[in-house]
């Protein structure tokens, strides 16, 4: 295997279950780290892609990776992450992967350059909602999805190199197992105490805060500037059919949408991880 | 290893030391043109001009280590060293031979490949160009069922001029998903060529076996709609397209080849017809999306292949 010049851990993991704040996290993080005085496009943002995109793979190998053994790639996936890290659109990278490890045990997200892991996790309950408005699924099979490792569909199973997103439960656990820096975002907080929320991940990545770039940063990607971009332009990452991506942004979106039963199956599948990340399990 | 087997690779004689399952067998008596060795070749190396994680390249030379199976070192145009892992599951080192180790020997001469599917219709050689994942193996299979004779899956070679472009026969096998093979009512799939991530193979009949000329390039996308739409593209807006889909382009730029590969890119915008594609990826469709193939580009199977079709129909 070709030597790869050591690089310093510089690759922030922007770890979310699908449908939990990632997008709008790392257009904050772009547009405070850009500095410019004019919010960025939501389709120009940096990585807009998943980590785990089989073209980014199958030109730095070379290789087809479709057409060899999962356990393979699954191996050679940190020394790819290596060779990734340091170029500009591999600074926040997206995943939705559960933390994993290779054959012989090393972390996939290869420690070697990463700096760290930012977890931004939203209601369960409010995930339900949101995802099966994006998936255009129903509620109930959305609940069902969210409560195990659901296989993909084959449009994913071909246009990313395989990977586990876990049930929403133990998606997060993974992260809290996992063996590199870690620190916990709550959408909700970011949604209502923005300021705070975002300075600690500024802080975690060491950053001194720019009060005036902070406030700017935040009035740019309020959500409905977002959506209004998206209504405007459209949104490339969009690819399910759905009507939006950003759609309503509201915590609590739940208390209209979901049935009592609903409701309860949800707490059922995750009341301890939810209790674990601060969300009281309550039937409206 | 004394014995050769031979094979057709793009129009080339092959004698290989190794017995390859996907290729077709040659039986003329001509002199081969390329030499695929069992060599363990690692004590000489050379200095890499570029790289990436398994492979490197030097101009005339390209080798790729890929872990568990081989390393392979693919050297002036004719000839790929192969070293083996002991132990390598050998349809493993046949995937790596038939995707890395082909671009590489027929980039170093000079023909044009396309991340494509190719099929023979009446009017020429018709491509469904797209990266791994936009369905091209699918299309390419439901054409073959409607008589279109298979020119290749994944790789597709094209020999260019100002004046000419040809395209050049590959080998008859197929990779699809399991379940397509549901959609297209084939029989079991063929024991699996390797531990491909949820795909198998079949054998394509009818399959082309001589150069064929390049007619038509169709780009392929999908949309979350419920609709299929072809689109007309011109020679120069075409471009950007045909140039994303040059397979294995990051190898280029180390065998000093980036000024051939965009003369011949050129060449072939001048000549080609350049189509885009765009459909659901509802597999129920597939036959509406080869119906609308067939009427907006205007294509039929060459009368040969038809009667020939017919008659396998008919028996």
């Amino acid at each position: 295997m070709t030597t790869i010049q050591a690089k310093s851990k510089c690759t922030y993991w922007i770890a979310s279950y699908p449908k939990s704040g990632n997008t709008w996290l790392r257009m904050l993080l772009a547009t405070y780290f850009s500095g410019l005085d004019v919010p960025l496009n939501i389709n120009a943002l940096p990585s807009g892609t998943l980590a785990y995109h089989r073209k980014r793979f199958d030109e730095l190998l070379g290789l087809e990776t479709a057409d060899f053994p999962t356990e393979t790639l699954t191996d050679l996936r940190p020394r790819i992450y290596d060779m990734m890290a340091g170029s500009q659109d591999f600074q926040f990278v997206k995943t939705h992967e559960c933390f994993t490890r290779t054959s012989s045990g090393e972390a996939v997200f290869s420690e070697a350059t990463s700096a760290g892991a930012i977890l931004i996790v939203r209601n369960p309950l409010d995930v339900a909602v949101s995802m099966s408005h994006f998936l255009r699924m129903s509620i109930d099979d959305t609940i069902t999805r969210m409560s195990r490792n659901s296989q993909s569909s084959q449009r994913i199973q071909t246009e990313l190199i395989p990977h586990e997103t876990g049930s929403w439960s133990s998606f997060a656990q993974s992260w809290f197992e996992g063996s590199m820096p870690l620190l916990v975002v709550r959408y909700e907080d970011l949604l209502d105490q923005p300021e705070m929320a975002f300075s600690k991940v500024l802080s975690f990545m060491n950053e001194p805060i720019n009060e005036a770039r902070l406030q700017k940063t935040i009035a740019f990607n309020a959500f409905e500037n977002l959506r209004a971009q998206e209504l405007k332009d459209g949104f490339a990452a969009m690819q399910t059919g759905a009507a939006s991506f950003f759609r309503k942004g509201q915590n609590n979106n739940w208390k209209q949408q979901l049935t009592s039963e609903q409701q309860e199956r949800l707490h059922s599948d995750h009341v301890s991880m939810m209790k674990q990340l601060g969300y009281e399990p309550q039937i409206v | 290893m004394s014995k050769h087997f031979r094979y057709r690779l793009f129009d080339l004689v092959l004698a290989s030391d190794l017995k390859l399952d996907r290729l077709l067998p040659d039986e003329s008596e001509n002199a081969p043109d390329l030499f695929w060795k069992c060599s363990d070749f690692e004590q000489e190396t050379f200095e890499a001009t570029d790289q990436g994680l398994l492979w490197k390249t030097a101009p005339d030379c390209f080798e790729l280590a890929l872990p568990n199976v081989a390393t392979i070192r693919v050297k002036d145009g004719h000839e790929i060293l192969i070293n083996l892992v002991p132990d390598a599951p050998m349809a493993d080192v046949e995937t790596l031979l038939l995707s890395a180790g082909v671009a590489a020997l027929m980039q170093q001469r000079q023909v044009f490949l396309l991340h494509a599917a190719a099929f023979e219709s009446a009017s020429g050689a018709v491509l469904l160009a797209g990266v791994s994942g936009s369905g091209k193996s699918l299309l390419l299979s439901a054409l073959n069922q409607r008589g279109y004779p298979m020119i290749s899956d994944d790789i597709t070679a094209i020999s260019c001029t100002k004046q000419e472009a040809w395209v050049h026969p590959a080998w008859p096998k197929v990779s699809l998903m399991l379940d397509a093979f549901e959609t297209l009512g084939l029989d079991r799939p063929e024991p699996n060529l390797g531990q491909a991530q949820g795909k198998r193979t079949f054998t394509a009949t009818p399959f082309c076996s001589q150069k064929t000329p390049l007619d038509k390039i169709v780009f392929l996308k999908w949309t979350p709609e419920d609709a299929i739409s072809i689109s007309n593209l011109k020679g120069i807006e075409a471009l950007p397209q045909l140039s994303s889909n040059v397979y294995r382009r990051t190898f280029l730029k180390g065998m000093q080849l980036l000024e051939s590969n965009f003369t011949a890119l050129n060449q072939i915008a001048a000549q080609a017809q350049f189509n885009t594609l765009t459909r659901p990826h509802d597999l129920r469709r597939l036959e509406n999306v080869v119906d609308k193939l067939e009427e907006e580009l205007g294509i039929i199977p060459s009368n040969k292949t038809h009667q020939s079709a017919q008659q396998s129909a008919a028996r």
